[in-house]
């Protein structure tokens, strides 16, 4: 039984990010001219995805703790992937995160004024966290690692609206089999549901055909996609209505799990994962 | 007779009290006209609070007996001026485009006996005759209340096409009449219970200190019946005009 329970300041919620760090995301990501890794296109979607969450947190009078935060990589080590500030930290206040970036970069962004008028403006976006592609790929010890984290955060807020845990990966574990890992992560929960696991698998191969939220194994390529596809969550019906605001139609079937990703299906699974709702 | 017989506003709980987005304002202007307004800025939005506030105050300040908007290019300006005069840390410039947004209901009773009032948003208007809620304004039925309301914002948009999102409603008005202007979570509430035949008014009409707002309003959060928001309430009680009111 799923709750959709509000979100407080008093009782926050918790996004917990697992990305691959592995030498093979310093591959090609997409079909952009320039070179973009795999590694890069996560750490830009992640960080925008940062920015976007404190955005939504922020009122007149600062930010409110509606979440807190984890980023656990896997490539040379397994840990916390923060740079910066916040570096070795597990779950961070959102208000932490929005305080403590390593650094910003400049981007032209369109900005509205009340009175009708548009006008180009340089921003400057905060980054949490760099990208990195080196090593081999520790998934076990980085889910394990992600269970404990959540383990101990769970005993603490034990009525919040359940923690969702998304999972970037190009390619499969090198120290074992993530399977009961994952089962592990899905069976913790607070009174109000389990833990929800997004597997979000990048693709390797421009040609591949990306499969996003499927609501069967049928036509998954092979063992690999089907462990991912069976260990991933349903979809809570919350996060079925944010994929119908982007003209995605699902089941009740429907699996938190997107097979060969490319850049925009990537942005659209981390969307459909950590729209914040119902935060009061 | 006191015609403001109460005017007030509760945070959400009683842990953000600094955090109210509500607000109402009461002035008898000097042509004679009752004018109230209470405003429900969106806590999703920044500076909705000022936006509330600006809206209501300038409201009241109208001598029009016509159901009319304040003038929103002018209150927009001060807003866009007053949240800008500070350096913003970068999350509040980032949201600053998006702009602040409010649920508005104002109320206008002349000494001629007619009342007219205006609103955009599920704010809820109730007047009251002897023991009896007459008119419900701008719902009667508590499931129709919208789960996301038309809102009066701080940047051009839907705001600018205030003829598909204001509704009016006008009226005759006697001495001893009262009106309950009140946000949505109590209006749903009032209409909840006026569906039931019960007689929600009773709960509220006697409310004249802060104090017995507040009690009342806990009560019936801890029974359940009120969604987790901010609270106004406005009551007026229509005094005899000066010829009734002669010996």
């Amino acid at each position: 039984m799923y709750v959709n329970s509000g979100i407080t300041r008093n009782n926050p919620s918790c996004f917990l990010f697992i990305i691959d760090q592995s030498a093979s995301m310093g591959q090609q990501f997409g079909d952009r001219h320039e070179p973009h890794t795999k590694a890069e296109g996560v750490s830009d979607a992640l960080n925008n995805l940062l920015r976007n969450l404190i955005i939504t947190c922020s009122k007149s009078d600062g930010i409110r703790n509606y979440f807190d935060v984890g980023v656990i990589g896997y490539g040379e080590t397994a840990g916390p992937a923060w740079s910066g500030p916040l570096f070795g930290r597990e779950l961070v206040p959102i208000r932490d995160v929005a305080q403590f970036y390593t650094r910003t970069v400049e981007r032209q962004e369109t900005v509205k004024d009340p009175f009708g008028g548009e006008s180009a403006q340089t921003v400057k976006i905060p980054v949490w966290v760099e990208a990195k592609a080196r090593g081999s790929t520790p998934m076990c010890q980085a889910l394990a690692l992600s269970y404990e984290v959540l383990k101990v955060w769970l005993l603490r807020n034990q009525t919040c609206h359940p923690p969702v845990v998304v999972h970037i990966t190009d390619g499969e574990a090198t120290d074992g089999n993530p399977a009961p890992l994952m089962a592990a992560l899905t069976e913790l929960r607070s009174v109000n549901g389990p833990v929800t696991l997004f597997n979000v698998h990048l693709s390797s191969r421009r040609e591949a055909t990306p499969t996003s939220f499927p609501d069967s194994p049928e036509g998954l390529p092979d063992a690999y996609a089907r462990t991912l596809f069976e260990r991933s969550s349903y979809l809570t019906p919350y996060m079925r209505t944010v994929a119908w605001d982007h003209g995605v139609p699902l089941t009740e079937a429907s699996r938190a799990f997107v097979l060969n990703a490319d850049p925009t299906l990537l942005v659209l699974a981390l969307e459909i994962g950590t729209r914040a709702g119902h935060v009061r | 007779m006191r015609e403001v017989f109460f005017a007030g506003s509760l945070p959400r709980t009683d842990h953000e009290a600094d955090s109210c987005e509500d607000r109402h304002a009461v002035r008898r202007t000097p042509s004679g006209l009752l004018r109230a307004a209470i405003a429900d800025g969106a806590s999703s939005t920044l500076f909705s609070g000022l936006w509330a506030e600006l809206l209501t105050a300038t409201f009241i300040e109208d001598e029009a007996s016509e159901p009319t908007l304040p003038d929103l290019t002018g209150i927009r300006r001060t807003w866009y001026d007053t949240v800008t005069r500070q350096p913003l840390p970068w999350h509040l410039q980032a949201k600053l485009g998006q702009g602040a947004a409010a649920a508005f209901l104002g109320l206008t009773v002349t000494d001629r006996g007619r009342w007219s009032a205006l609103s955009v948003g599920d704010c809820g208007l109730f007047h009251l005759r002897e023991d009896r809620c007459i008119t419900a304004f701008p719902e009667e039925d508590p499931d129709n209340m919208p789960a996301l309301p038309s809102l009066l914002r701080t940047h051009a948009g839907e705001s600018d096409y205030l003829h598909t999102i204001a509704r009016t409603q006008t009226g005759d008005v006697i001495a001893g009449d009262r009106f309950l202007l009140m946000t949505d979570a109590l209006a749903a509430w009032f209409l909840r219970e006026w569906r039931r035949e019960h007689a929600p008014w009773k709960w509220l009409e006697d409310i004249r200190h802060p104090s017995v707002f507040r009690h009342r309003i806990t009560q019936l959060r801890r029974m359940g019946r009120l969604v987790e928001d901010d609270i106004t309430l406005i009551h007026l009680r229509i005094p005899p005009t000066p010829t009734e009111a002669a010996p």
